[in-house]
């Protein structure tokens, strides 16, 4: 015989869990099979991520964007670096260069739809963008050298007056890429 | 110009990681709402398995009140002793640094909820693991605030004998800040903890 | 039913790939019932076993209480880790978290599915209630740390105080885990008790170890009395 423990608030909990689950597998509507429907109500947190918002898609060079950026953050808290006054719009820069890189994403996407249909205009401009989004990260790189000669000469400015100019190109081709994206 | 294979080999090695240059500027409103009802609702959570509602309206407020009340009480003598001391770093940098400390300590505590609700549905252990996590909260935070304070006195002028000097007397003064925190935090606990 | 097997494959050959590669919203719809069926048979598979210690209808009652016994810790600790996470300055998604832990769990399921002949031969020459207790918590810890191991390695390169926000999330997810093993017990039924689905919310995990501690060493000065406690055992 199965002794339940807890009628009561138990019961109440366990009900308040699944009609939340409920609400999660409405909100979603037919997106998942009958297999996501059970598992929704029955781990609807899991599924949570699912209604915020628009899907995200990274681009193509969403893994490099973070690796570089890691290295660079690194490098700008170094006790060796700490001399190095800098006060440059880092994560401007890098969401910048974020959201170029998933637009790019997109255009991926459509060329691959497209099939056969004549995309050249748009896929040069995806090249174009492509190649300056890689650009700027290969510039980035190169700024980590400059950190050191900063840290050695106390040239701090001329690292301020790099990412600057960086965040100017970096936005430069987020509204090329969202004007041909 | 450096060969592209220094570039490279420079970009592969990372240095030692140490605490990033801090946030100055101010958290908006979302942001602080979100760490004052993560505070609030961890006290809650403790609040409903604390057995009796003496013990309950105890409890329910501690977490927001000891958080938030000694960095409200104790956040102006670090003002008012940074100025005194003729350190450097702007004020609202200063306040920027402790805001960001306490939203982030906020959304620790509300990511607790969860597990300490469940402790307070389950167990007695409720209250004793809402002291644990303040704790566990308030020296995160505190390690925090010293880090991006003395990176925000740090950030102002250039290298050389007077910024080390002024690096050190910041140093002085958000440690004897951080002590005098923890006291205040503690006495407003034993105060809600009727001791 | 080829997806599936290669799904299992991957969790075990290469589960940060799949985190990877799955983050996305469209690909974690798809993905994350199959996940969650793993861990729901894996761990109803170990669960038999555990509850083949007693037999009878505690086989039943094992098997369903095991995915929860997985499930329910994970769901707790996962909001405290990604908040500590945050805190140390790693910004993850939630996608992420959910993904990784959902991952874990399957591995884990997996790993339990498979240790599961090894504790059946344990339990068949009939070791103590005690003993048979500690050997599920072994196992269960044993196959749990490369579950664990995938939620460490998902999380994203950078921050700072990475081994704090780890050994936080460990702490919350063990505690968690903890409470609920006691929670759902019996799994290993006593010999002579009744066979109950679930015991009454009474104490908690820790109170229930001293007290085991000290029979163990054959103090018995002290009595323990199980009491009701909390929001659910203040409800009976």
């Amino acid at each position: 015989m199965i002794a339940f423990a807890q009628p009561g608030l138990l019961e109440l909990l366990g009900a308040s869990y699944l009609v939340a689950g409920g609400v999660v597998v409405w909100r979603l509507g037919g997106r998942l099979g009958w297999a996501g429907t059970v598992g929704a109500f029955a781990a609807w947190p899991v599924f949570l991520p699912l209604l915020t918002g628009p899907t995200e898609r990274p681009g193509p060079h969403g893994a490099r964007i973070h690796e570089v950026f890691a290295a660079l953050e690194r490098t700008l808290t170094d006790p060796a670096a700490e001399e190095v006054p800098w006060s440059a719009d880092l994560g401007g820069l890098r969401e910048a260069l974020s959201r170029a890189d998933e637009r790019i994403g997109l255009v991926d996407r459509l060329l691959a739809d497209a099939g056969p249909a004549p995309t050249g205009t748009l896929r040069q401009a995806r090249e174009a963008a492509a190649g300056e989004l890689l650009a700027v990260l290969d510039e980035v790189v190169q700024l980590r050298l400059q950190i050191g000669l900063a840290a050695l000469h106390g040239n701090a400015a001329s690292v301020r007056e790099r990412l600057s100019e960086l965040l100017a190109r970096a936005e430069a081709i987020d509204e090329v890429t969202g004007l041909h994206g | 110009m450096e060969s592209a294979a220094t570039v490279a080999d420079l970009a592969a090695v990372d240095p030692p990681a140490r605490a990033p240059t801090p946030r100055t500027d101010l958290p908006d409103a979302p942001t602080v709402g979100r760490a004052v009802i993560g505070f609030a609702l961890l006290g809650l959570c403790a609040a409903l398995g604390s057995g009796d509602a003496a013990g309950a309206a105890r409890v329910l407020p501690s977490a927001l009140v000891v958080d938030l009340g000694a960095l409200v009480l104790t956040g102006p003598a670090l003002l008012v002793g940074h100025q005194y001391l003729g350190l450097e770093a702007p004020v609202p940098a200063l306040a920027g640094v402790l805001a960001n400390v306490f939203c982030r300590a906020g959304t620790v505590a509300l990511g607790l909820c969860p597990a300490l609700l469940f402790f307070a549905a389950t167990s007695g252990l409720a209250s004793g693991l809402l002291v644990l996590a303040l704790l566990g909260i308030a020296a995160m935070a505190l390690s925090d605030a010293f880090n991006g304070l003395r990176a925000a006195e740090l950030a102002v002028g250039e290298p050389g004998r007077e910024r080390t000097f002024r690096d050190a007397r910041m140093q002085v003064l958000v440690a004897s800040w951080m002590v005098l925190t923890a006291l205040v935090g503690l006495r407003l606990g034993f105060h809600l903890a009727g001791m | 039913m080829t997806d599936l097997f290669s799904l299992v494959s991957q969790v075990l050959k290469d589960p940060l790939a799949l985190v990877e590669r799955h983050e996305d919203r469209a690909e974690l719809s798809r993905i994350a019932p199959l996940l969650l069926g793993i861990a729901v048979v894996g761990c109803g598979i170990f669960g038999m076993v555990v509850g083949s210690s007693r037999g009878g209808i505690q086989l039943v009652y094992a098997a369903v209480k095991m995915p929860l016994l997985l499930w329910i810790p994970v769901l707790l600790a996962l909001p405290a880790a990604r908040a500590l996470w945050m805190a140390c300055e790693v910004e993850v998604p939630w996608s992420r978290v959910a993904l990784a832990g959902l991952v874990a769990m399957a591995r884990t399921a997996i790993l339990a599915a498979a240790a599961g002949p090894v504790l059946w031969l344990f339990y068949s020459v009939s070791p103590g209630y005690h003993v048979s207790v500690l050997a599920l918590a072994g196992s269960l810890v044993l196959v749990g740390l490369p579950g664990l191991g995938v939620v460490a390695r998902s999380m994203p390169a950078g921050g700072k105080r990475r081994g704090l926000a780890m050994a936080g999330s460990v702490l919350v997810l063990g505690l968690c885990a903890a409470q609920t093993g006691w929670l759902l017990r019996p799994f290993v039924a006593r010999p002579t008790a009744e066979v109950t689905f679930l015991r009454p919310v009474e104490e908690d995990v820790f109170s229930s170890l001293g007290a085991t501690s000290r029979s163990a060493v054959g103090d018995y000065s002290t009595e323990w009395e199980a009491e009701s406690r909390g929001l659910l055992g203040s409800d009976r």
